[in-house]
Parts: C-alpha cells; structure tokens; sequence
C-alpha cells in the first residue's frame, strides 16, 4: 500500500495511543521502492534528446491554455467581486511570487504527465512506477526550466516551499488526477443529519481556542489557488452556482457540484474550487510536484508581518521600529490595524464596489479579514509589537528604526512562540503530549523540517472549524448582568437579541463592525467567555451550505472545501493515517468502532462506499477525543509531529544575542491580553472559560512587561 | 460576398413548393431531381405542423429562455400530449393569462401539462440478427482486447432503438423524423440517428455481422432522402434546414463490399445520385473559379435544441439580419459535424482567433466536403458502371474529375505540402491544423501517381506539427479554444480518416505511421475503457486513455462512432496487437544486457546521487 519512510522511531505511550513519531530522513526512493525492471530498462532507454522534446512539448502544450484563459476573461468567467467565490478566494489568495513559482512548477507538471501519458501508460508502466522513476531523473541539461527550477531552489525563501507529506501521494493516476470519490457536498450534507441527536458544545473550550488556532494556521500553512497566465482569478460555475458550460471550464478547475434531485428539472448546483498552486520541491527532477505553501514554516508571525521581504516592507512605517497603525488615542494599546490604501479585492469581498470602508483592514496576510477572531488577534500583535518597539526606543534612543524593528519583532515572536507551545498546544494536545513533543530530536540536515505536511495544513489544523459557532455573543460586563437575572443565555430563551450578536457569516471578509478600542474589547470579552462549539463532524449552518435547490446560495460549504483541498492536495484516505498514529488496521467499519462513536460510523457508512475512501479531515474530526486533548489519536499525531518539528527547528533558529529577550521570557496570554487592550480581568488559562478553577486576574497587575 | 446556387433563392418560393418539399424547411433541390426519386409518404405533410412547436415559434421561445433543464435539448425531444396547433392554443391563453410574462414555475407547469418525458417514442430492442460471437473476434490475439471487442459487440444491444407504433400514426405528436426501420443510436444525448455518425456505426455493424439492423439503418436515410431531397443532421424535425457530411453513398458502399452483392447499390443509385445533387446544387459556391461546395443552412432562427445559448451568442449582434446571419454560421457548423471549432473562426485579421462570434462557416470552403463529394461521385459511377450504365458512368467521373480539379487548385497549398482550407472573404488558404487537411488522402481525392511526392510532403507537415507527439491521438486543431473540436480533444471519425488515409497513400513511410496511429487508438480507448468501462464520444489527445471535454454540453457516453472506429481497427490489427509486451516491443534483445548493466549503474548511481543531496 504505503511506505513509511522512517528509520528510527520513538515509541512514546501517551493516554490512549502510541504517538509514533519518526525521523524523516533522505532515504532513496529508488532503494525503498523499487520499480519493476522493464519498466526501468525501456525508460532509461530514452535518450537524452527524447527527454528534452518531450520537456519542451509538456511545455508547449500548457502554453496552449492561454488561448482558452484569453476567452475566459474576455467571456467574464472570472471571479466575481464580492461573490461567494471571492470570499473562498481571500482564504486561498496567492502572492506574485507564488504565481511566479506556480508557473515554473505548472510546466514541469504538465512535461511529467506528459511523460506519463506518452511513455509509461502506454508501455503499462503504471503512476507510481513511473513517478518514482521521474522523480530521480534530472531535467535536461541547458533548459530553461531546469535553470528557472535551479533559481527557485537556490533562492528559496522563507515562505513559497512546498508541503511535504507523511504518506504517499493519492491520485487515480499516481501523480495529479483527482479520484472521482463521493461529493463532499454530498458528505456534508449527510454529516450534517446528525446535528439532531447530538451535544453541541464544548463545556470548557472558549472561543480562543479556536482564534489562536486560525491564527497559528495563517502563520504556517497557506494553500493558494492557482491563476490564469495573466493572474486572473479562475472561476469553475456559472454566476448562479450553477455548473458552468463545458467550454468555459479551465484544465485547473474541480467544483463542488452536486445535483439537487432526482427530478427531470434537477439542476446541478456548484461552488468553486480551483486545483491549487504548486511549486517545485526539493529537487528540479521530472516527476510530481507538490502543493505550494504560501506561508512559512516557522512560528514568526509571518501572518502579521508578510510572508515576503516585499510584503514586510509594506508593513513597516520606518520610524521607531513600528509596524503600520491607526491611531486613534494617544495610548498604543488602542491602535487599530491600518487599513488597505486603494483597491481592497485582495483583502476584502465587499459587494457594493462603492464601499470604500475604512475598516478593510492590512496585515502581511489577507486573511486577517476573515473574521472579528482574526482581526482581533492580529490587532493585539500589531499593538503588541508596536509597544515593545516603543519600549526599545525609550531605552535605546540611539536605535536606528531597523534594529528596533528587528528587536521588538523578535520578542514579540518569542512571546507568541511560549503561548503557543506552553498553553495553546497543552489546551488542543493534552498537557502530557505538549511536553513529550518538545523532547524528541531530529537529524537537522532533514529537508523535510523546513516544511509543512500536507496534513496538518490541509487536514489536522483545520479541526477548529467543527468548533466554530454561528454567532459571536456580546459578553461584556452590562450584558452578561443581564444574563444573569434573566437567568440564561439569550439563545436558550429562544430569543436571539440582535444587538447582542455577531454573525460571524455576515463578517467573513465584509468587516463592517465599527472597529474602534471598544470594539475590539467587547470581541475579546465575547472570545474568553464564550464556549467553543464541540470539535465533531458537525459544522454550524453557516459554514456550509445544505440548501440545494433552484435557489442561488448565499454562501459556500467550508467542510466540503476542505474536504476537496484534501483530494486535490492527494491526502490518503482517514484509515491510512489512523493506521500511523496507532499502529491499526482498519479493515472493516466495525474494526472504526473502538475510535469513532457508533453514530457517527453509521453515517460514515452510509455516505463513503468503502471504509478506505473516509477523507482525513471528516474521520479525523469523527474521531472519539483523547483524555485531555481538543482532538482524537490521529490528529493529535498529526499536529504533535508538525509541532515538534517546529520546536525544535525554533530552538535553534532563536537568536542568541538579544539580550532583551530574556526578561520576556515569561510574558504569557494574560499579560498579552491585558497590556495590549483595556480589559478588567482576564482567565488564568485564556482558553479555557472562567470556572473556580480558571479564576479571572486583574489585568493591572499584568500590564508592566510588555507596555512601555 | 459569393453567390449560393439556389439556397438564396429558397426565400422567395412559393407556398406549394413548401407542402410538396414538407418539413419545415425552405429548401429546393430546383429541376436536376429526377421526378421519380420522391415517393410520397402518408405522414409527410406533418412537418410544418409539429415545427410550431419543435423548430421555432413563441413556445420555443419562452420554454428554452427559462432554461428549465441542464441540457436545452431536453425540453425539444418531449412528447406532446395534445395536437400541436391545440397545444398553442393553450399556450397563447396561457401567456394572455401571465401577461406574457409567465413565472419559471408556471412554465414549468406548463411544460408538466402539455409534454411528456422524453424518449416516448421508442421501445427497447435488442437487434434480432445481433450475433453473441462474430467473426471479428477471431481475428484478435491478445485476450483482453478480444473481451473488450466481445463487450464492443454487446453495446449494440444497449444502443438499439426502434420507434414505437404510435410514432407512425400520430407523427404529429413527435418531435422524431419516422422511419420503418429501427436504429443504432450514438448514445447519451444523443438517442436518435444522426447522418455521418451512421457511417462508422453501420461499419461497425457491418464487423458484427448484424447486416440486417446496418442495412435498414441504410434504407432510413434512403427513404428520407426519398421524402425530404437530402438527410437531415440528425432524426429530429428541428434538424432540418441542415445535413451533415454526405456519407449516405459510402455507407451503401461499404454495405455492398461486405455482402459483395451490388442488386442494393443498384437499387439505390437514384437516391445517392438524388443526394449527390442536392449537394452540388444547394451547397455549392465559387472560388478561384471553380465550383466548390461548403456547409450551410437553410432554416431561420437559432439551432432548436440549443436554442439559449445561440441566444447569447447573437446578444453581441444589433440587427436582426446579423444575428440572423449568426444562427446561419451556428447551424452551418452543425452541418459540418464540427459544432463547434476554431476552424470555422474568421476575425478581423484573418485568423482563426476569436470565438463564436466570429463563426463564419459559410465562408470557408472545406477540404473534406469537397474531398467526399469527389468519393461519392466515383462511387456513383462505380455502380453505373456496374450496371452497365455506360454514360451515366462516365457522366459522374467528369463530375469526380472536376471536382479533383477544383481540390487541387482551391485546396492543394505546395507551401504547407498539404490541403487546407480555404477562406473566401480574405481570399486565402487558411494555414491550420485540422485532419481534415489529410481527408483527400482518405477519399482517394489525390493524383495517386503522385503518391511518393504527395507523401513526402504530407509527412513532413505532420513531423513539423509533432502531431505523432500525442499519447490520446490526433487533436483536431492545435487551438485550445475550450470548444469541443478544438484542442485538445480527439474525435474517433477523423482518426479512423486519417489512418485509413495514410495507408491509402500507399508508400511504406505513410503506412507505418498509419498502422503506428491505429495501433495507438486502439490501446488509447482501451485504457479509457479499463479505468472506466465506458466509450467515450471524443478522447483527449494529451492523456493515453483520457476522455475530452468543452464545448456545450458534457462528455457523452455510449457511444456509436467510437465503438465502430474500433471494432474495425481490432478486426484490422488484432493480429499483431498485444497489451502485455508493450514494455520490451521497444527494446530489441540485442541490447538487454548492456541494458542491464546500465540500470545497476544508474540505480547505485542515483543512490549515491540521493544521499549527497
């Protein structure tokens, strides 16, 4: 089936699994995997000249596109501003350097299938075969494209590699087709039945949980979609949601459709999904390419400050070290992000064109608009990074802005990097596995370290989603007294107060909340005090979309999406990867029983023809939690193995010299939070919600470190 | 511009013309038909009747504009419940009653009320002389191709269709053309006869033994030629106006070569001469000089069962008149088979760019209509021959003569050492990619003493255009376009015309690679058929094995020409082809050895390689 690729592994017993986590070395594919001999001998009968025509028509035939892409644009089939295709668009949004990568990987792409399509299938050499073969044969010598890989390669940055993965790639062909598996809107649709039956809520999860969670997700997974030639933004149905007409659908489109019913009328209903970028690997061999991750694989909240040189250069104002601000009192702890100059399509999906907010907000990432979570988080960084500059400046009046830039950025990494690892991981893992993860080594020259899995970016690190709530409640102070003489939460009267609530689907990308310091306060209040919904397969009405008809829908389906991602980006089915975290096999339904509830394997059942077939992202969400964790056995593997990856890559990555940074050492979420708003009090663990044993701290005694 | 011989003057004849000549259509065929070539049938006068309804009119309209089904074609293959000029009786009540302005619910309504599903006016039936075992399979070595020609064989059974009573009695009822005999039908969409498709289909048949279905399906388009003066695209009433390419005569003549039995040819000869002349007289314009023939139109309004989106199409027209020369182009490309193309693209410039705006059929005179005018007129005095018809005889081989004449002088291109196209408003070749460019070599359309030169030419076209580079065959242009007979997709007819067009070349060069391309198209579909069991209606030239895409409507399955197209090439190189040694048939066993010590090397090699990385 699959092959692990892992030379020494530590055995660790944690609660209910073994997390397996193995060293991922450089072991040649070749020697692991060894291709059937004639298929070998006839393919290094090809001689040198045959690899370079066969580059150079790949190459030729991609270029083709152009023609239809010109036909496209000029017929509008292309993303429409405001559109709920654009609001997916913002998630998924790519850079110039990830278009520029994407068109260098696209070519290799399409020379590699064409390889496969006109020398291996052919001669009934079958993907996997193929591919191991290609990916160790060098591109000709004198190409432009090997030159142009070589660059990408040599040059690479920070952010723009590629994901990695944890098991072998799953494609119909063995190296790009998408399998034709059940529609996940059809899956979502049946996941969502079991909403009837079931406890929604997470009894000690507040909604930080799932804030920091996205936030860490920006900072280091950032799947982007793929564009036209000349950057257009590809759009796979019709104006309606609707399938679009086979001329106009571009070779990188894969929409969600599903056909609404069985009638005669039955119209099939669509969503965009576009194939994502990608980006050559480690190697400029033929061979598969693997998905391109705008982000950076550290914790150095690239989000907040670009995942680019050029994006951080837009961040910066070039005095005292700080990063860009509105500033609406005199105290920085009430700055608000700054706002997009000019053309806001790249940051926000208004409708109304006319809509030139003042509230579209900018940060090294455009998904800092997804929601009233995000921008509120990458507020208190920015305001967090501002007062330590400030800080720095008093103390060091002779700074130059570049130096201080560098210092406060580093503390204020480093403060985020603790948080994460001391008290959010703990929250999500389970106490024990956060400290075990910190305690495993890996070879450093490991290519795979500088990179993200496929699943933790696309899979594992999406579980907060299950947990998202349709509504952002007001919990300040004056309300939550109203709550408690009226005895309840407004939604449990059955009466929705609607000047208490946000919805957070009328927020996605159309910031329209008036965000001043108090706003932000009361959205933070809302975030401690609020529960998180429960981590399962089901996802709030507003995150997908359940309503199939002849009317058009209002917005998309994010479970499906993701459930596509995890296709397109060649994820394995859920049993492959329960069967590395916990050493099982899965053979049967019956044999899911012991990790996934009853109902819910029944609906699995009823939804996915073959147990194999279980996407990663739904069985991983499926999955009976573990003692102490937000999430099951294989998710927890699956982010417990990016993570410590991370740490330890961090470790060494953190600079020594910065002798400042050492009496920030112990700055945590409390005093964050507090020096960095106006709140009274905040929870001693800030994900958890207040209890007798999470007691709430006065924030003054917690604003000295970090305020200048 | 240029003169149409007698489709022009269509527009102005009279009302009686109209009810002798039926369907829907203004079309003449003028004094050259023979009087005795039309019989009269019972239900002939029902065109103009079911038409209201199926090929034009305010009902049309308003159903299709309401886009009521995924496909447009759906709504105009459903029955009728009442009698037509009943039926828009009520729906001009119907519209009085919605102010003209009905709801798509209350047209849905409408719809529910007045029409029943489509496909009511066939039975099931399986072929009586379809036969479990014919002789073909014996023909194939390799045991997986053989299975797959034996369930080839049992897809007929799946695509036979035969008209049920009532169809003859109340045609009025039906949008379907009735014919006596029951048919194969390409499949998906598609589940009525259509002309040029027959001819791969009857083939096929002809392979399966099953003479009977391949011959009634012959005597149809006979009959209707009998009844109309020429066959329309397809079986429907919303077809007329426009043909398809002329097959009818190849078809009689590949029916006769399997029987080796010429009394049906002679029987025939008057229909196809009939046909013949319908062609040269409605279709045939002036270029360079000569006389050559193009596809065309000769209804109004746009293409019936597609009919919204030709709507959109002519939005960018102003005046009636242009978007009435719009719809003519649409359905001129629907004659030609290839609906759509860049092919039939003329912008401003000149070029093939654009889209169906710039539709222009009417104004490119095409190799392959010409190329099988000239087949069909050598065939014709082949059977005069025959029958002992001396001068008719050699009255059709001065017609195939002229029309060779005409060929080589419109589209012979030394320059591009091949035939193309050839565009009459800027009066010049149109220097594109279509197999098309190669149908003489099918046709036998070529001087063949002129066979080596012709070849050289012709084979360094196809090696300067890499068309020998493509794993799922022979695009049919090299314009990604996201039309459907546009790049990169690959159609089972202009393979099967230019393989069987290479090989009548004759020289050893063009045979090889002939044989290399039917080879390759047999072992492309097979893969298709193993990953997904299906025959597909068009393949995709850069994936071994992968079905196209584009155009109006989704890839169809079935499907009727595909499965003809490789019936006859299993029959023709089963012999030699095999799945199993396609690895090695590449590596002569000479070099094995070195071969083996090359991968020993390179496997340490790349080990080593690896681990320095």
């Amino acid at each position: 089936m699959f092959r692990v690729r892992n030379s020494c592994s530590y055995y660790v017993k944690l609660d209910m699994s073994i997390l397996i986590i193995c060293c991922w070395t450089l072991i040649p594919n070749i020697g692991a995997y060894a291709i059937d001999e004639r298929s070998f001998q006839y393919l290094n009968s090809i001689s040198s000249e045959d690899w370079k025509r066969d580059l150079d028509f790949g190459i030729e035939s991609v270029n083709r596109q152009k023609r239809l892409e010109g036909t496209l644009v000029k017929s509008g089939v292309i993303v429409e501003k405001g559109g709920i295709s654009h609001t997916h668009l913002l998630d998924a949004l790519p850079n110039e350097e990830a278009k520029m990568d994407n068109d260098v990987a696209s070519k290799l792409l399409a020379a590699s299938l064409y390889i496969f399509n006109s020398k291996c299938l052919p001669h009934g050499i079958n993907g996997k075969d193929c591919e191991t073969f290609l990916s160790n044969k060098s591109l000709p010598k004198g190409s432009e494209l090997l030159q142009k890989c070589l660059r990408i390669i040599e040059k690479r940055r920070n952010g723009h590699n590629t994901f990695r993965r944890l098991l072998d790639r799953h494609y119909q062909d063995g190296i790009y087709q998408m399998l034709p598996l059940v529609s996940p809107l059809m899956v979502s649709k049946s996941l969502h039945n079991l909403s009837m039956k079931k406890n929604l809520e997470d009894k000690q999860r507040n909604l930080a949980v799932i804030q920091w969670t996205q936030f860490v997700e920006h900072d280091l997974s950032k799947p982007v979609v793929t564009t036209m030639r000349d950057g257009s933004h590809i759009e796979c149905c019709d104006n309606n949601s609707f399938e679009l007409v086979p001329r106009y659908r571009h070779p990188f489109c894969a929409p969600l459709i599903i056909r609404n019913d069985e009638s005669q009328y039955a119209k099939v209903n669509c969503f965009n999904y576009v194939r994502s970028a990608v980006a050559v690997s480690t190697k400029c061999t033929f061979g598969a390419v693997e998905q391109l991750n705008q982000a950076t694989s550290l914790l150095d909240l690239s989000q907040l400050y670009g995942f680019t040189d050029e994006a951080q250069k837009r961040m910066r104002t070039w005095t005292n070290g700080q990063i860009k601000f509105a500033a609406k009192i005199s105290n920085i702890y009430n700055d608000e992000l700054a706002v997009v100059p000019g053309d806001w399509s790249n940051y926000c999906a208004f409708k109304n064109p006319s809509m030139q907010t003042s509230q579209c907000f900018m940060a090294g990432d455009s998904r800092v608009n997804n929601s009233p979570l995000t921008i509120s988080i990458y507020t208190l960084f920015m305001r967090n990074h501002n007062q330590i500059a400030q800080k720095l400046t008093n103390k060091y009046p002779l700074w130059q802005d570049e130096d201080i830039f560098k210092t406060a950025k580093a503390i204020n990494i480093q403060i985020y990097r603790n948080i994460v690892f001391d008290e959010w991981l703990p929250t999500v893992l389970g106490e024990d596995v956060a400290v075990k993860m910190k305690e495993f080594s890996f070879s450093k020259e490991s290519v795979d370290l500088d990179r993200i899995s496929n699943e933790f970016g696309i899979a594992a690190m999406r579980f907060y989603m299950s947990m998202m709530p349709n509504f952002l409640q007001n919990f300040t102070e004056v309300k939550r007294v109203e709550y408690t003489t009226s005895g309840s939460l407004p939604q449990e009267n059955g009466v929705i107060r609607n000047e208490n609530l946000v919805s957070f689907l009328n927020q996605t990308y159309k910031p329209d909340l008036e965000y001043t310091p108090e706003q932000i306060d009361t959205i933070l209040e809302s975030i401690l005090n609020q529960h998180a919904m429960k981590l399962d397969t089901i996802y709030e009405d507003s995150l997908i979309w359940n309503n199939f008809g002849v009317n058009r829908p209002t917005h998309g389906d994010l479970l499906a999406y993701d459930i596509q991602r995890g296709r397109d980006h060649g994820l394995r089915g859920y049993i492959d990867y329960l069967k590395l975290s916990v050493g099982q096999n899965i053979g049967s339904w019956k044999d899911l029983e012991s990790f996934i509830e009853i109902d819910d394997v029944n609906v699995l059942k009823a939804t996915y023809s073959n147990v194999e077939n279980i996407d990663l992202l739904v069985g991983g969400m499926a999955e009976k939690k573990s003692l102490g964790a937000a999430v099951g056995p294989t998710f927890k593997y699956i982010l417990a193995e990016q993570f410590s990856k991370i740490y330890q890559r961090q470790n060494h990555a953190l600079d020594p010299i910065l002798t400042d940074s050492v009496q920030f050492k112990k700055a945590n979420a409390v005093e964050l939070l507090c020096a960095n708003s106006k709140l009274n009090n905040v929870p001693r663990n800030i994900f958890r919600l207040p209890s007798d044993k999470n007691p709430m701290l006065p924030c003054n005694e917690h604003v000295k470190l970090l305020r200048p | 511009m240029f003169a149409l011989k007698s489709v022009v003057s269509t527009r102005f004849m009279s009302l009686g013309a109209l009810v002798i000549l039926n369907l829907c259509v203004r079309v003449s065929f003028g004094h050259t038909i023979p009087s005795n070539a039309i019989q009269k049938r019972l239900y002939e006068a029902v065109g103009p009747e079911t038409c209201q309804i199926y090929c034009h009119g305010p009902l049309l309209h308003t159903v299709q504009m309401a886009q009521l089904y995924q496909d447009s074609k759906t709504f105009v293959d459903m029955k009728l419940k009442n009698r037509p000029e009943k039926t828009m009786e009520e729906f001009n009540a119907f519209m009085l009653k919605y102010n003209d302005t009905p709801t798509e619910a209350e047209i849905r309504d409408f719809v529910d009320t007045h029409f029943e599903e489509r496909g009511k006016e066939f039975e099931t039936w399986v072929p009586n002389d379809w036969k479990e075992n014919p002789e073909f399979l014996n023909a194939i070595n390799d045991p997986d191709l053989k299975q797959w020609g034996s369930d080839l064989n049992g897809i007929w059974k799946e695509l036979g269709r035969k008209m049920i009573e009532d169809v003859h009695k109340n045609p009025e009822y039906y949008s379907i053309i009735p014919v006596d005999n029951p048919v194969i039908v390409p499949g998906g969409r598609f589940i009525e006869f259509y002309y040029w498709d027959s001819y791969w289909i009857i083939r096929g048949l002809l392979y399966s033994e099953m003479y009977d279905t391949a011959r009634g399906m012959i005597e149809n388009f006979l009959s209707i030629v009998q009844r109309f003066g020429y066959i329309p695209n397809g079986g429907r009433v919303y077809y007329s106006g426009r043909s398809q390419p002329p097959f009818l005569t190849a078809m009689v003549k590949a029916y006769v070569d399997f029987k080796k039995d010429y009394s049906f040819a002679l029987e025939a000869l008057d229909t196809l001469e009939h046909e013949f002349e319908y062609w040269m007289n409605n279709h045939t314009v002036q270029a360079k000089g000569y006389d050559v023939a193009i596809y065309t139109d000769a209804s109004t309004g746009p293409r019936p069962e597609s009919y919204r989106e030709d709507i959109k199409t002519s939005e960018d027209f102003r005046t009636d008149e242009d978007k009435e020369q719009i719809y003519t182009e649409l359905k001129a490309g629907a004659e030609s088979g290839m609906d759509f193309s860049s092919r039939w693209f003329v912008d401003e410039n000149g070029t093939n760019d654009g889209g169906l705006k710039n539709l222009k059929t009417r104004s490119i005179v095409p190799v392959d209509l010409n190329a099988l005018l000239y087949m069909n007129a050598k065939i014709i005095a082949e059977f005069h021959d025959k029958a002992g018809n001396t001068a008719k005889s050699a009255e059709y081989e001065a017609k195939a003569a002229r029309i060779l004449e005409a060929i080589q002088a419109v589209h012979w291109n030394e320059e591009a050492g091949v035939w193309l196209d050839y565009d009459m408003i800027n009066q010049k070749p149109r220097n594109y990619f279509v197999p098309t460019n190669l149908s003489p070599l099918y046709t036998g359309a070529f001087n063949k003493s002129d066979s080596e030169r012709i070849s050289a030419s012709v084979l360094k076209y196809i090696d300067d255009l890499k068309l020998d580079s493509y794993p799922g065959g022979v695009p049919n242009t090299l314009a990604h376009t996201g039309e459907q007979w546009d790049f990169p997709n690959v159609w089972p007819p202009m393979q099967y015309i230019l393989i069987r067009g290479l090989e009548n070349l004759g020289t050893p060069e063009a045979k090889k690679l002939s044989e290399r391309w039917g080879h390759r198209w047999v072992k492309s579909n097979f893969e298709a058929y193993k990953q997904t069991q299906t025959m597909f209606e068009k393949y995709d030239a850069l994936r071994f094995g992968g079905h196209g895409g584009g155009g109006e409507y989704d890839v169809q399955k079935g499907f009727g020409w595909s499965n003809g197209v490789i019936i006859e090439f299993l029959t023709k190189y089963g012999g030699d082809l095999s799945l199993s040694n396609s690895a090695v048939s590449t590596v002569s066993k000479n070099t094995v050895f070195s071969l083996t010590v090359a991968l020993l090397i390179s496997v340490f090699g790349t080990m080593l390689g690896r681990s320095l990385w």
